[in-house]
């Protein structure tokens, strides 16, 4: 791969650093008049999604790394890997657990998903920020009950557990916020 | 493509226009001439960290300040004068610098670096309603903020400190460089209110006399760190010729080793010290950074017309 130098570096630019692929968020020079000129680097791991901040020196460079989003449809997990597959080429791809990570109850079959690739392989995956998932399981509704906020858990066929409203049934297709596992409401979908 | 608009609005410009109007008034009021010196030269500054662009074909160099022209009129007994113009360094760019800006300097006759300080005090006050700065050694400072003499700790201490203030390998600076990490890191942000920070460490000394104080050598230098921006550098000015051409050489020697471009001594202005210069005391400040603080902009691209991505 390419090498970038300080001067390239920008928002958005993946490079290696420490052996794991980062995306940089932020770059400031900094040089006092008469001294050292280096650059204060924010990347952020992709591997992780930890920020760390380093300093280089102006003209140091970076590896690049082969990093890239794709849109992918969901098919299964197997129960060791899940299974992705490119909606235009049906190239496939498999992704560990630690790729999936807290993103997995999240995920339903058929359902187009970010994946980000390393070397070919899925490192992460963003779901959309909402998706409707279908009630496995939860304790009998309470019709007629409209005490204000009150919840019980539910459990979604993909795993996920979420608070819900009491008048929610099993079967019910809910809306719900991935980035905060919130219930938003009931789906007609 | 970048936008061909101003990176500066034109409220920006216009108070930008008032403000070297106002430098202008401050230095007439103080009966200071100014001058236009060359911004092509036959020679340049050696300084190890500030690179030079030069005019290929033309053998000669951007001005990276007017410093030695000045100093030649200085000596050459026209008295106190300052310049309001151009300068140029390579590949200086970033929210605080672009490669060609717009340099204040000027020289006192007869002033040692404290007498300067006012002057720049009183300047800063009248254009930028900037409030009393404190006065502050280089050694003060970095004993009182992070308990570090920068004077007496070894280079291994300094090294392994800056290390861990940036994520840089323990073996990749010099000394001097590990000073300017640790400033940068941990003093600078800390400082809100506006200080004169003094006695700089003999190494970092430019152009500056050299001084003994009771912990060790001194530059007669002096920087004013303002809104955590570096607004001025000054120095009670080395007139010894034979030491200037000493310090040139050194730092071409220096260059060389670094694989660094290297560039003609200025013979003028080692002649112009022997004339002699008179005692004198000067300073340079960055005039977008004046309207960067004056505006309370985040970034120098929006007090210039149009900056290093759109020029």
């Amino acid at each position: 791969m390419a090498n970038f130098s300080t001067n390239e570096f920008k928002g958005g630019l993946k490079v290696m650093l420490d052996g794991d692929p980062c995306s940089i968020v932020e770059n400031e020079y900094v040089k006092p008049g008469k001294g050292q000129a280096f650059n204060r680097v924010r990347l952020k791991n992709l591997r992780t999604g930890r920020v760390w901040e380093r300093t280089f020196k102006s003209g140091e460079s970076l590896e690049a790394a082969d990093v890239m989003d794709v849109e992918l449809e969901y098919l299964y997990n197997d129960g060791e890997f899940w299974h992705f597959m490119d909606p235009n080429t049906f190239d496939q791809y498999q992704a560990e657990e630690s790729a999936v990570a807290d993103q997995k109850n999240w995920l339903r079959e058929q359902d187009v998903i970010t994946v980000t690739l390393y070397n070919g392989s899925p490192l992460t995956v963003t779901p959309p920020n909402h998706v409707v998932l279908e009630v496995a399981h939860t304790d009998p509704g309470l019709k007629g009950d409209t005490a204000q906020g009150a919840t019980k858990p539910a459990e979604m066929t993909t795993g996920a557990t979420i608070k819900v409203p009491l008048f929610v049934e099993i079967g019910d297709k809910l809306k719900i916020d991935t980035r905060t596992g919130e219930y938003l409401g009931r789906s007609k979908d | 493509m970048t936008s061909w608009r101003p990176t500066a609005s034109l409220q920006s410009l216009q108070r930008r226009a008032k403000i070297l109007s106002g430098l202008r008034q401050f230095f007439a009021e103080r009966e200071i001439l100014e001058v236009e010196v060359p911004l092509l030269s036959a020679a340049g500054g050696t300084d190890l960290n500030i690179e030079l662009l030069k005019i290929e074909g033309e053998n000669r160099w951007l001005a990276s300040s007017p410093e030695f022209p000045l100093k030649r009129l200085v000596a050459a007994g026209y008295g106190d004068v300052y310049a309001l113009q151009k300068v140029f360094r390579k590949g200086e760019s970033g929210r605080r610098h672009n490669s060609e800006f717009t340099m204040l300097e000027w020289y006192r006759v007869g002033f040692d670096e404290f007498q300067l300080m006012d002057e720049v005090e009183a300047l800063c006050q009248r254009i930028l309603n900037m409030p009393t700065a404190s006065r502050v050694s280089y050694q003060t400072l970095f004993v009182d903020s992070i308990n570090v003499d920068p004077f007496a700790a070894s280079d291994v201490e300094l090294a392994e400190l800056g290390a861990k203030l940036s994520g840089l390998e323990p073996l990749s600076l010099d000394r001097d460089g590990w000073l300017d990490i640790i400033f940068s890191h941990a003093i600078e942000p800390t400082l809100k209110k506006p200080v004169f920070i003094f006695d700089f460490p003999a190494s970092q000394s430019a152009l500056a006399q050299i001084a003994s104080r009771d912990y060790g050598q001194v530059a007669r230098r002096f920087e004013l760190v303002f809104g955590g921006v570096e607004l001025a550098n000054g120095y009670f000015e080395l007139t010894d010729a034979a030491e200037q051409q000493q310090r040139f050489e050194r730092e071409l020697a220096l260059r060389a080793q670094q694989d660094k471009p290297t560039v003609a001594i200025d013979q003028h202005l080692i002649a112009a010290l022997n004339a002699p210069m008179p005692r004198c005391a000067g300073v340079a400040m960055g005039v977008d950074r004046i309207c960067m603080l004056a505006e309370n902009t985040q970034t120098l691209a929006e007090v210039i017309s149009f900056d290093d991505n759109n020029a």
